[in-house]
């Protein structure tokens, strides 16, 4: 029961999210069918699934709001603001209730609960707009022009067909039927204008069953006859065919009706759609693609882009914007539908973890073998071990990748959140993402939400200022922030900026040293000021404010973000805006190491950060002891003697035979002297325990194939220690 | 590893009143210390070490245990004795530490393994005041056994994460302010 | 069902010479969907084709997306009247990409 549980809360969970995500686009865009939809199918598949559980509360409070999407969905309400924010609550109580099945087997919901859903119930049903009778855009025989009461244009497009669309059902052929007939005999009664056929999507011919019926039809009609003569041509394929008539100059409303009944699985372009549902002519189109070509040569534009078609059109006037949209937005659907086919199977995620861990430890037993070959010298083996070897290597990757989710999910439940906090603060914010398709580990995507969450709260919160504020310094009075994600290195770097207020560094600094934290002539970097704003203790604000001042500070947000094996930091200009980088390897499980040696000791540097060795006694570079700095080949950088600054014990009368590993962290370079370069190896990263959990430096240990262990460097962390003491040492 | 299991011949069952309780002892810094039986995971011997840099000299090292990390705690140089030597008889007791929701591993490097012996609760005493130069968290208490007094020691204290990781970050870190006082080695 | 098959200089080369109706519509699709995979070059001669309804139509359509997921080559060659008339009927000539060729003795029925 346990398990049925889970995976209904799963599933809710996701319907919830489409429901907000349709809710929040019904803000823009009221009339979208498909939202409309969205909301319907959440409710109605949850109020199911719960009534097969017997989850009986859920079933209570989910009926009354899908009876009430019903009827918006059948004209009978229309869709405002203030039912967009009454549906939230409900997606928001929905939400509760399937946690309280999740904690709780009682059928009864406790008292608190209870009333928040008759209360949301009685918003939803009581007193609500209701649209005069006579709106219903309902069946497919009711269509004449209405009165004033809808919100879109009144004014008819300039086309006199008529538009039928059929949608014959599988058994069509079966029950006798022949679309070709029915259409023939159309033909009698007026001109085919157009007819679009369309073939179900069928992926495979081996799939088709010859005997069922996978047409449907678009039909540009023209004809004096009347409504009634036009039906009667399909009475008798009323029973197997969904038939749709439109009549001349009818509205735009109908039009996008049409759009989106269009099958998803066909992909065409914008023109062609529009011109299917008659809205455009052919001609038009021609016009606009013309245009469209001649704004791409280059030097017309900016950035020298396609200007979009459905711009264009609508530029000319061809075709109105709402049209243009809607068909937009199916364009839209079908790539990111076609793109994601279900293809997908639910995986339980602890098994995927198990699976990861038996490969880490697959991968330490290839590494063994390798060993073993290599010190009983088989070199008859070493090609079937090579190939081992390699094929571990993939099926690692393999392993890991299906582990990696798209970190677009994660930006786009902020929408909500940004939507909700600029309410309340009276701030007019908007929210923009890029990079969402950036991919990394499920683990890490889970534990990036809470400081992430924090950090945008800040940024509303603190950053963005009031419109009448941004209005007089002369920035606009809508705030921006701004989410984006990408890959570097082996890592994933994720960037949260806004255009608010930005922050003082004299302020933070004054705030450190009044507390001790610094010397007053103490000399700082701006990149060090920024860093103090990390540390507990320094808060510039001088009240907590009651989004971020819960004691939850800028500190947990860094150590949460440490924990995962990143870094954060942050740059920011004092009116201009602020912004917050973070840094996170693309998995907490397995890397590509190389492997150092230093005074007997075996250490891992990541991969992806070696930008190259050099060799000892090479003529390419030369250390300044003094200042601590390495020469290679006229660049200087910072350096770090591995045995030196780890204190291993060495014998100091030995002459070290030293090589040079130049590491490469975001922009910084650094150099690392080893005695011993022993070349590339995978390693599964083994946690060391909470013992070492404040240990710098070290982010982790593997198991070599020897069986021996090896720590894993944390090259950024090694920089900021090795130049904290050298900026100690300098200051002497 | 010497003989490791001497049990009375009467083994009383445990109940409320006159209960025993059996007691892992051992050697560490020349010194006879036992802890609770049920605390002891594993007894395992010295193998290689990796050492950690950058942390307190008591903090040995870490193992690999069956694939896993285990971070290893001199126990001699915890209790403040010097640090242990190895020798053939150096062992490793294996004990797991609670922190919150979590449990860790941690192994103590001792001299030497010795009996399990059963004390009754009327031999076990509180603490002393004085008179020893341990710290008096790290003593649960002292039992007698004829006429010596051997230490129980309180194993979550002697091993605490807070003060192992907590010591671990005082070293690693070198804060800009601090850094004056002491010159960092080269 | 009537479909004869010969390969000529490596193209298959398919005659139905029946209709292509309901009737024998899914003896025919197997048949089909035989000879375009196995063949790279299809060609359909389709003037022996007596009559065609909607379930012939869909076979076609469908061989024709078939050829196109595999990256096989299918022309429908030689259309008989029937087939013509469905084409112009739901203006499909298009669609298929296949040349039609109209004899001039057809007269308009």
């Amino acid at each position: 029961m346990n398990e049925a549980k889970q995976t209904f809360a799963q599933e809710s969970e996701e319907l919830l999210q489409e429901m907000e995500d349709a809710l929040l686009s019904m803000e823009e865009a009221p009339d979208d069918e498909e939202n409309l939809n969205s909301v319907f199918r959440a409710m109605h598949t949850i109020k199911g699934a719960a009534g097969i559980f017997g989850f009986d509360y859920i079933v209570a409070f989910t009926h009354p709001v899908e009876t009430e999407m019903d009827r918006v969905r059948g004209g009978e309400r229309t869709v405002d603001s203030d039912l967009i924010a009454v549906l939230l609550n409900c997606k928001d109580h929905t939400a509760a209730l399937v946690d309280q099945v999740l904690s709780s087997d009682d059928p009864t919901l406790p008292d608190d609960l209870q009333q928040q859903g008759d209360e949301l119930l009685a918003q939803l049903t009581g007193g609500a707009n209701q649209s005069p009778a006579g709106d219903v855009i309902e069946t497919t025989t009711e269509l004449t022009p209405e009165g004033a009461t809808e919100a879109l244009p009144t004014e008819a497009l300039p086309n006199d067909n008529w538009l039928i669309s059929l949608k014959f059902k599988q058994d069509a052929l079966r029950n006798g039927l022949d679309p070709l007939s029915f259409i023939r005999y159309l033909g009698t009664l007026g001109t085919i204008v157009d007819v679009i056929t369309l073939l179900q999507d069928l992926q495979e011919m081996s799939a088709m069953d010859a005997e069922s019926c996978y047409l449907e039809f678009r039909i540009v009609f023209n004809s004096d006859a009347d409504k009634t003569a036009i039906e009667n041509v399909f009475e008798f394929a009323q029973d197997d065919c969904d038939i749709r008539i439109l009549p001349p100059h009818s509205k735009q409303q109908h039009y996008l009706e049409l759009l989106n009944e269009l099958p998803e699985t066909e992909l065409q372009k914008l023109g062609d759609i529009l011109i299917q549902v008659g809205a455009l002519t052919r001609t038009e189109l021609e016009a606009g693609l013309k245009e469209q070509i001649e704004r791409a040569a280059p030097g017309t534009d900016d950035t020298g882009e396609h200007k979009p078609i459905g711009e264009i059109l609508v530029e000319q006037q061809a075709v109105e914007k709402q049209v243009v949209e809607g068909a937009l937005k199916k364009q839209e659907k079908s790539r990111s539908r076609a793109a994601q086919e279900s293809r997908t199977i639910r995986v339980d995620s602890g098994k995927l973890g198990q699976l990861i861990n038996l490969v880490g430890e697959l991968v330490i037993s290839g590494a063994a073998m390798k060993v073993m070959v290599e010190r009983h010298g088989l070199t008859d083996v070493e090609e079937v071990a090579s190939t081992v070897e390699h094929l571990i290597e993939l099926i690692r990757d393999n392993a890991l990748q299906l582990r990696m989710v798209q970190i677009g999910d994660t930006f786009s439940r902020f929408r909500r959140v940004v939507r909700d906090v600029s309410k309340d603060l009276s701030k007019e914010i908007e929210l923009r993402i890029t990079g969402g398709e950036s991919e990394l580990d499920k683990t890490v995507v889970e534990k990036i939400n809470d400081p992430l969450t924090h950090l945008v709260r800040n940024s509303l919160d603190h950053g963005i200022e009031r419109p009448e504020v941004r209005k007089e310094l002369g920035k606009p009075t809508k705030g921006t922030v701004s989410l984006n994600a990408y890959h570097d290195s082996g890592h994933i770097v994720i960037e949260i900026k806004d255009d608010g207020a930005g922050l003082d560094p004299e302020k933070i600094r004054a705030k450190a040293e009044a507390i001790g934290m610094v010397k007053p002539n103490q000399v700082l970097s701006r990149q060090e000021i920024f860093r103090l704003a990390f540390e507990p203790g320094l808060s510039t604000k001088t009240e907590a404010s009651k989004l971020s001042g819960r004691g939850v500070g800028m500190d947990v947000v860094k150590r949460n973000i440490e924990s995962l094996r990143g870094t954060v930091e942050l740059d920011s200009e004092l009116g201009v805006g602020t912004t917050v980088t973070i840094h996170l390897p693309l998995t907490l499980a397995i890397i590509d190491g190389f492997l150092v040696g230093a005074q007997g000791e075996t250490y891992i540097v990541p991969l992806s950060m070696v930008e190259e060795c050099v060799e000892m006694e090479s003529q390419e570079w030369s250390v300044d002891d003094e200042r601590q700095y390495v020469n290679l080949r006229g660049e200087v950088m910072p350096y770090i003697h591995l045995s030196d600054f780890f204190g291993t014990p060495g014998n100091p009368d030995e002459k070290r035979r030293e090589s040079l590993v130049v590491v490469r962290f975001g922009r910084t370079k650094a150099g690392l002297l080893v005695d011993e370069l022993h070349g590339e190896q995978q390693t599964v990263i083994k946690p060391m325990g909470k013992v070492f959990q404040n240990l710098k430096g070290i982010s982790g240990a593997t198991v070599l194939g020897s069986g021996d262990i090896a720590l894993i460097l944390d090259i950024q962390g090694l920089i900021n220690l090795a130049n904290r003491q050298h900026s100690a040492i300098v200051r002497h | 590893m010497g003989d490791l299991i001497t049990q009375d011949s009467e083994q009383e069952a445990l109940t409320e009143a006159g209960e025993t309780t059996q007691y892992l002892t051992f050697l560490a810094g020349a010194e006879r210390f036992a802890i609770g039986i049920l605390d002891v995971k594993e007894l395992i011997e010295v193998s290689t070490m990796t050492q950690v840099p950058m942390t307190p000299d008591f903090i040995r090292g870490v193992i690999n245990l069956r694939g896993s990390v285990v971070p290893v705690v001199d126990l001699s140089s915890r209790l403040g004795r010097g640090t242990s030597e190895l020798t053939k008889r150096s062992c490793i007791v294996l004990v797991e530490i609670s922190l919150e929701d979590e449990s860790q591993t941690i192994g103590m490097l001792v001299d030497e393994v010795n009996q399990i012996l059963e004390i009754s609760q009327t031999h076990i005493q509180p603490p002393p005041n004085f008179g020893t130069d341990i710290r008096t968290d790290f003593i649960k208490a002292m039992g007698r056994v004829d006429d010596e007094f051997i230490i129980l020691l309180n194993i979550n204290h002697v091993l605490s994460i807070e003060e192992l990781s907590a010591l671990g970050e005082l070293r690693s870190s070198v804060p800009a302010s601090s850094a004056e006082d002491t010159q960092p080695e080269e | 069902m009537g479909i004869k098959f010969e390969k000529k200089n490596g193209v298959g080369c398919l005659t139905v010479d029946d209709e292509m109706t309901i009737y024998n519509a899914a003896e025919q699709k197997t048949e089909f969907l035989g000879h375009l995979s196995d063949c790279q070059e299809v060609e359909l001669d389709l003037s022996s084709v007596t009559e065609i309804d909607s379930a012939g139509l869909q076979l076609l359509m469908v061989m024709k997306s078939e050829a196109q997921r595999l990256d096989h080559e299918i022309r429908f060659i030689k259309h008989s009247q029937p087939v013509v008339e469905i084409f112009e009927l739901l203006k499909l000539a298009a669609h298929f990409g296949d040349p039609i060729v109209i004899p001039s003795e057809w007269q308009e029925s």
